[in-house]
């Protein structure tokens, strides 16, 4: 990647507002930015729609879980609970811009889906040597959250630290299969922690928890998505400015490419070896969510997403430098393809010496990450946008 | 994420152009842009302090990940299955780096009902230690540390109240500072001596330590000078150095009172949080908590922070790039520049500083930086004084604080508190409160008019 100093504050703005041209199955086709904007805008705003419907079809399976929490409706729930994510990781790219998911002070994205979390501010633990304390966490400590709601789980997530997380996905995550002890493998909350008569202590602020949980990523994804809802005037600022809203969505497909997925998701479990660093550390369904993530960049890139299938990110690059659209394009294929390379589970890959397949595997797969997202910065400074990155390079 | 908040390599436009990078002739000398030279970012949203420096090299950039990761996350009671950040206290302040030092930032001293959250107390007793350092209270050490695991007492509770103080501007128009008195109740471990001294510290936010670090002594040195006409005249503090066990320059700290990014690290870990490491090994437990002393470590087998943790959270603070200065191109925040300058802010909070060739990191060399530091002591006066003296530095002596980055600690952190128990509620107060060799500038601002006042602050804010 080329250097940033000569370009860092050179305003590289000729392009702006230029048409691109695409050749798209033989036919040429001209696309302007305003275009690939309002597709992009669309696309992410169907995104949160359907993750707003799939966290409402999960309420009902958890009430049914709550109504009768057995081993059964435990199994329908954890299976929901991973269906329900199947969009939202979808939308992932269209952080770290400052838009609905992430400005503060809201910061929605933190109370839906923060990890790692420490489980001890959720719930009871048990200790390396087996040993369970149960008065732990918000289930257990009512001075931590004496009534648990949705709004009060809002009001301490992250109090205290980055992993004090007390809501949004992982925390329902740790509520539907507790700690994860052994080396491998998902963790093993009987239901009966559910129940009145089961073995620990405060069933019933456990049940609420689960609940609450659920209701208060219904009401921040909601959030969201009526922010960019058509005619909202997040929506309708966004669409107004397409510079900027073009320079926001490389912004986000770069950081998350490289800082999120490449850096935090991969790198620091690659790094640390602790089962912990993955994103689904309890239900062990960590490589499920980064393939659709990876899957959620493509999309983005290309304008696509279900069966919208509108003019894309690729089509401005294509017109502005058909090189680094390529280049770009195969790239986004390669890290796909290397996510889903990494043999399953994600905890047993990062274990052993660097020469072992699976921490081969996370390599090559953090490492076009890394390069990816260096490329996104490149084809927004091949369209004009001001943009600086970095580049880890030997 | 915590990586939730969005922590990223990026470097991105996130502001509108900005002129070329050569100030222009006739402009101040520090009317640029890049406070930290190369490494600075244009990120001004809330993820502002948490973008790396450029070009980073894979290793580099392996640590900066992992460095990211640990900063971010709670230690927990050992022993634990997460047996890589286990060894919580047994007592302690806090559970992550980012309890105090939320998204890189700076943290507000109490939370709504008055439980310290960024905020710890140092203590000492009369005398001074073997290192030359301050002398630690025989049972409680250095600080009081709140928290306990379970079943281990923590120290005791700290408390503060705050008293108004009513002013006025030159112009009649009123302001009001808040003095804050310390107490501590519920000693777990007897009472202390009655000549106990206690200095409030919040956690400073942590970006550009990369650039502070490799800022040349003799550069730190050259501005040490017999006191100008408004009194003014920064000493350096020396510290002890336990790497290379010698006295040496402190530059970090409230106090000047560290040497380096990973002694400060090493140091905090240790004391804020209860994890031993290769350059702290013992714990903090004193011979009568006995409780205390008979948990568990988190060690394997010797310590709790592995070096590998460390040396990549060290270098993650130090990568941290810096953000850029914003409205060049506003008249005002311009004028409130040389304001700045002309009412004698930049005597200590001096804009130009140059690093050299040894830094962590390529892009933090050789580079013109504008930290509005000297990096040296000054008396600050009675009111700001702690009456704790710590190395060289006195009971009223405090570094000068970096001002990059300050205008955008709402942004990042949601608050305005600042000085360093952050009793100032916003730039003002934080100007008001200056006393000792800032009293001339900090009446130059107090009788300004207020278009030059908000003029200055413009200009703050713009950093």
């Amino acid at each position: 990647m080329s250097g940033s100093a000569h370009k860092f504050f050179s305003c590289l703005g000729l392009a702006a507002g230029l048409a691109g041209c695409s050749s798209d199955g033989g036919t040429t086709v001209s696309v302007s930015r305003a275009d690939v904007v309002k597709t992009y805008s669309a696309n992410l705003a169907q995104g949160y729609a359907d993750s707003v419907a799939d966290e409402n079809a999960f309420k009902d399976v958890i009430a049914a879980f709550l109504d009768k929490p057995t081993e059964a409706t435990l199994a329908d729930a954890r299976i929901s609970w991973l269906a329900s994510r199947a969009h939202y990781m979808l939308t992932e790219g269209g952080r770290f811009y400052g838009g609905p998911i992430d400005a503060a002070p809201n910061n929605y994205e933190a109370l839906v889906n923060s990890w790692p979390l420490d489980e001890a501010y959720i719930d009871y633990t048990t200790d390396a040597n087996g040993k369970v304390d149960e008065t732990s966490g918000i289930v257990n400590k009512p001075s931590l959250l004496k009534d648990i709601t949705a709004e009060g789980l809002d009001m301490i997530n992250t109090m205290g630290g980055d992993t004090n997380v007390s809501d949004g996905y992982h925390a329902v995550e740790f509520l539907l299969w507790g700690q994860a002890l052994s080396d491998v493998g998902p963790g093993e909350r009987p239901a009966r922690d559910y129940d009145l008569k089961g073995m620990r202590k405060n069933p019933d602020r456990r049940a609420q928890y689960l609940k609450v949980a659920v209701d208060g990523i219904i009401t921040n994804l909601t959030a969201v998505r009526d922010a960019w809802a058509p005619g909202a005037d997040y929506r309708v600022t966004f669409e107004g400015n397409p510079d900027t809203a073009l320079a926001n969505a490389f912004t986000g497909l770069a950081k998350f490419s490289k800082g999120e997925l490449g850096s935090q998701r991969l790198g620091a479990a690659y790094m640390s070896k602790e089962r912990h660093d993955q994103h689904d550390c309890f239900s062990s369904e960590t490589l499920v969510d980064y393939d659709r993530d990876a899957h959620g960049i493509q999309a983005m890139y290309l304008g696509k997403y279900g069966d919208n299938d509108g003019p894309g990110l690729n089509d401005l690059v294509h017109a502005a430098d058909p090189a680094i659209d390529k280049k770009l394009t195969a790239m986004i294929q390669a890290s796909i393809d290397a996510i889903d390379a990494i043999p399953t589970p994600f905890e047993a890959s990062i274990a052993g010496d660097d020469n072992s397949p699976g921490r081969v595997a996370i390599k090559t797969a953090l490492d076009a990450l890394f390069a990816q997202g260096d490329e996104f910065g490149a084809a927004a400074a091949a369209l004009g946008l001001m943009i600086t990155v970095d580049a880890p390079t030997p | 994420m915590i990586k939730t908040r969005g922590f990223a390599f990026l470097l991105l436009a996130a502001s509108g152009c900005s002129g070329g990078g050569a100030p222009k002739p006739d402009a101040l000398a520090s009317a640029d842009p890049k406070s930290g030279g190369e490494a600075t970012t244009l990120d001004a949203t809330s993820d502002a302090y948490s973008n790396s420096i450029d070009r980073l090299d894979d290793t580099q950039a392996g640590q900066f990940s992992y460095g990211h990761s640990v900063f971010s996350q709670n230690w927990v009671t050992a022993p634990a299955t997460t047996s890589g950040m286990d060894g919580l206290g047994p007592i302690y302040n806090a559970h992550a780096c980012s309890s105090c030092h939320s998204k890189d930032g700076r943290s507000a001293p109490v939370d709504d009902n008055g439980v310290f959250v960024g905020m710890l107390l140092r203590l000492s007793i009369p005398g001074m230690a073997a290192t030359g350092g301050p002398n630690p209270d025989p049972v409680y050490g250095d600080q009081l540390r709140p928290y306990g695991i379970l079943g281990v007492p923590g120290d005791g509770t700290p408390h503060v109240a705050y008293q108004e103080t009513p002013g006025t501007y030159g112009d009649g128009t009123a302001f009001s500072l808040q003095t804050p008195t310390y107490t501590i109740d519920g000693w777990n471990y007897g009472l202390p001596p009655k000549d106990l001294m206690i200095s409030p510290r919040t956690g400073p936010s942590v970006i550009g330590l990369g650039l502070l670090e490799a800022v040349p002594e003799d550069e730190i040195l050259a501005n040490v000078h017999d006191p100008d006409a408004n009194g003014v005249h920064g000493v350096p503090n020396h510290v002890w150095d336990a790497a290379q066990q010698a006295t040496v320059l402190g530059r970090f700290g409230w106090k000047a009172n560290q040497p380096t990014t990973l002694q400060q690290t090493a140091g905090a870990f240790l004391g804020d949080i209860g994890i031993t490491s290769s350059l702290f090994p013992n714990g903090t437990c004193t011979p009568t908590m006995t409780k205390c002393l008979a948990a568990p470590s988190g060690g394997d087998p010797d310590f709790e922070l592995t070096d590998s943790r460390w040396q990549s959270v060290g270098f993650y603070m130090k990568a941290l790039a810096v953000p850029a200065r914003r409205d060049l191109d506003d008249p005002v925040a311009l004028q409130g520049e040389k304001l700045f300058d002309s009412f004698g802010c930049a005597s200590c909070h001096i804009p130009t500083l140059h690093t050299g060739p040894d830094a962590a990191a390529d892009v933090l060399t050789n580079q013109t930086i504008h930290p509005y530091t000297d990096l040296l002591l000054h008396d600050m006066g009675p009111d700001l004084g702690d009456g704790r003296p710590d190395f060289e530095a006195t009971g009223s002596q405090w570094r000068t604080t970096p001002l990059w980055g300050i205008g955008l600690l709402q942004t990042v952190n949601q608050h305005s508190f600042l000085l360093h128990d952050g009793r100032a509620r916003g730039l003002a107060e934080a100007i008001l409160w200056h006393g000792g060799e800032a009293a001339t500038a900090r009446d130059n601002f107090r009788l300004a008019k207020q278009s030059d006042r908000d003029a200055l602050l413009k200009f703050l804010g713009s950093l």
